[in-house]
């Protein structure tokens, strides 16, 4: 069931929390075989699920990326480095989630650090797609994409830089919402990048994501409305390099928006080509300037793909930072006009489907390319302009999931929840379940 | 360069192993030649977004 729903059979007493609980556990140890938990809280979530007492999750089981502290449990950040930290606090987010009534089922898997888009840890292994398990999650939140899409938690909670929340929501086929930047806490949070982190939710549906958010930010989100009078831009640039059947999902996705009621143009977002490399700009030093004291001591204890992106960073000119500050500027002022014009952008959240473990490149329109590369103008534009934005499922090719990417103007998480609420009612890409779920 | 000398190529793995051993970071060859073909891209990238920034601060 989805979280929306199984709240409100919490609150009507048709099953306890500790019932609810102990079905997830039973489900996680059902599908070790995803790796899409670092580590399950089974006793304390048990003990948890006892206490709780009302509250908008009241009983809800939820999952955190292992990046986010939960007092009393390891933070690894699927890394060597940090494999035996204890946390001795809650993270800010984890305590609104507690203040809100759920209960803490376990931390999910990472990208070693969240600084990577595949969720193949060295240390930890992959976090495996439940539609197809010889495929990735993407990342860098892919144990919370598997576990929101084999139901291993009612919600999971991600984090997303530049495209860690959307990119495993698309490829695991379920809702992935990266807010508005500095809408919802990061303390407690091991950090990426301070300019660009976010936490956000990975669930099934835009409404449990609106539950989450609301938890979170102490926003009151009300997905219901519809769509009818928003005007939509749709930015043909990314479909233009996403795969055609990629691409055709997505125009499909727009023409319901645009038969709810939605009006659909279609739009150029100005410095879109630019805003992958300037988001590296600054992403790149302010990451390596968090892990530089162990970079220093212990670099073997990296993956190689971590701390060669490391390496880059501390490598860069220093002018390099400055220059990222200033086109940051200029970026967001070009793409103010379009944001007053449109309610909503549209494109499609990843140009491909999810590769198979192992493989770097994927091939686009024909040409191969690395998959981070490929994943880079899907996904910067709304991070650098710090906007909320969603990936809704909205199709499936060869048999994996599909997204649609809505981008909202800043502090409109609602509307693009509401959007995706809107496309939700109207087809049923977001019930389908992977084999065996 | 007015002193005669040309300006050392910012990809060349000696010049990028001497950078980082600036900082106190010991680095691989292996690690050497995957940064630069990280910075192979970024870096003429960069280049271009500081001429254009240049060009807008023209009076």
């Amino acid at each position: 069931v989805s979280l929306a729903t199984l709240v409100q059979r919490l609150h009507a007493r048709e099953l306890s929390p500790r019932e609810a609980v102990e079905s997830y556990l039973a489900r996680i140890e059902a599908r070790r075989d995803l790796n899409a938990y670092i580590t399950v809280r089974a006793e304390e979530a048990l003990a948890e699920a006892d206490a709780t007492s009302g509250g908008p999750l009241h009983g809800a089981p939820v999952a955190v990326k292992d990046v986010i502290d939960v007092a009393g449990t390891r933070t690894t950040a699927g890394s060597a480095i940090l494999r035996d930290h204890v946390a001795d606090r809650d993270a800010a987010v984890v305590s609104r989630l507690r203040e809100a009534g759920a209960v803490i089922l376990g931390k999910l898997n990472t990208h070693e650090f969240a600084y990577g888009a595949l969720t193949t840890s060295p240390h930890f292994g992959p976090a495996r797609n439940p539609w197809a398990p010889e495929h990735v999650c993407g990342g860098s939140s892919g144990g919370s994409g598997a576990a929101a899409a084999a139901d291993l938690a009612a919600g999971a909670l991600g984090t997303d830089t530049g495209g860690s929340i959307r990119i495993p929501a698309c490829l695991c086929g379920v809702t992935g919402l990266r807010p508005t930047s500095g809408l919802v806490p990061t303390g407690g949070v091991f950090p990426t990048s301070w300019t660009f982190d976010t936490v956000g939710p990975i669930a099934r549906t835009a409404k449990d994501c609106a539950l989450l958010l609301d938890a979170l930010a102490g926003t009151r989100t009300d997905v219901a409305g519809g769509v009818r009078g928003l005007r939509i831009g749709l930015v043909e640039a990314l479909l233009e390099r996403a795969e055609p059947v990629v691409a055709a999902a997505v125009e499909a996705a727009v023409a319901e928006l645009a038969a709810l009621g939605a009006a659909v143009e279609p739009v150029e977002v100005p410095g879109l080509d630019d805003a992958g490399t300037i988001q590296q700009l600054l992403m790149l030093p302010e990451a390596t300037a968090v892990h530089l004291p162990w970079l220093r001591e212990r670099p073997g204890d990296y993956g190689a793909d971590v701390r060669v992106r490391l390496l880059a960073g501390l490598l860069l000119p220093g002018t390099a930072y400055v220059t990222g500050l200033r086109t940051r500027r200029s970026y967001r002022a070009r793409l103010e006009p379009l944001l007053a014009r449109y309610d909503l952008l549209a494109a499609p959240a990843m140009p491909v489907t999810a590769p198979r473990i192992g493989e770097e490149a994927v091939v686009v329109r024909g040409e191969q390319t690395l998959f981070r590369r490929a994943l880079i103008p899907f996904n910067s534009p709304w991070s650098l302009a710090g906007l909320p934005a969603a990936s809704v499922p909205c199709g499936f090719v060869g048999g994996l999931p599909v997204g649609l990417a809505l981008v909202g103007r800043p502090l409109a998480d609602a509307t693009v929840l509401r959007a995706a609420h809107a496309y939700q009612g109207a087809t049923d890409w977001h019930e389908r379940r992977a084999p065996g779920v | 360069m007015t002193d005669g000398q040309s300006s050392p190529d910012p990809l060349a793995v000696e010049h990028l192993a001497r950078l980082a051993e600036e900082h106190g970071v010991v680095v691989s060859d292996d690690d050497l030649e995957a940064v630069r073909g990280f910075l192979d891209t970024i870096l003429p990238e960069l280049a271009r977004l500081e001429a254009e920034l240049a060009a807008d601060d023209a009076p």
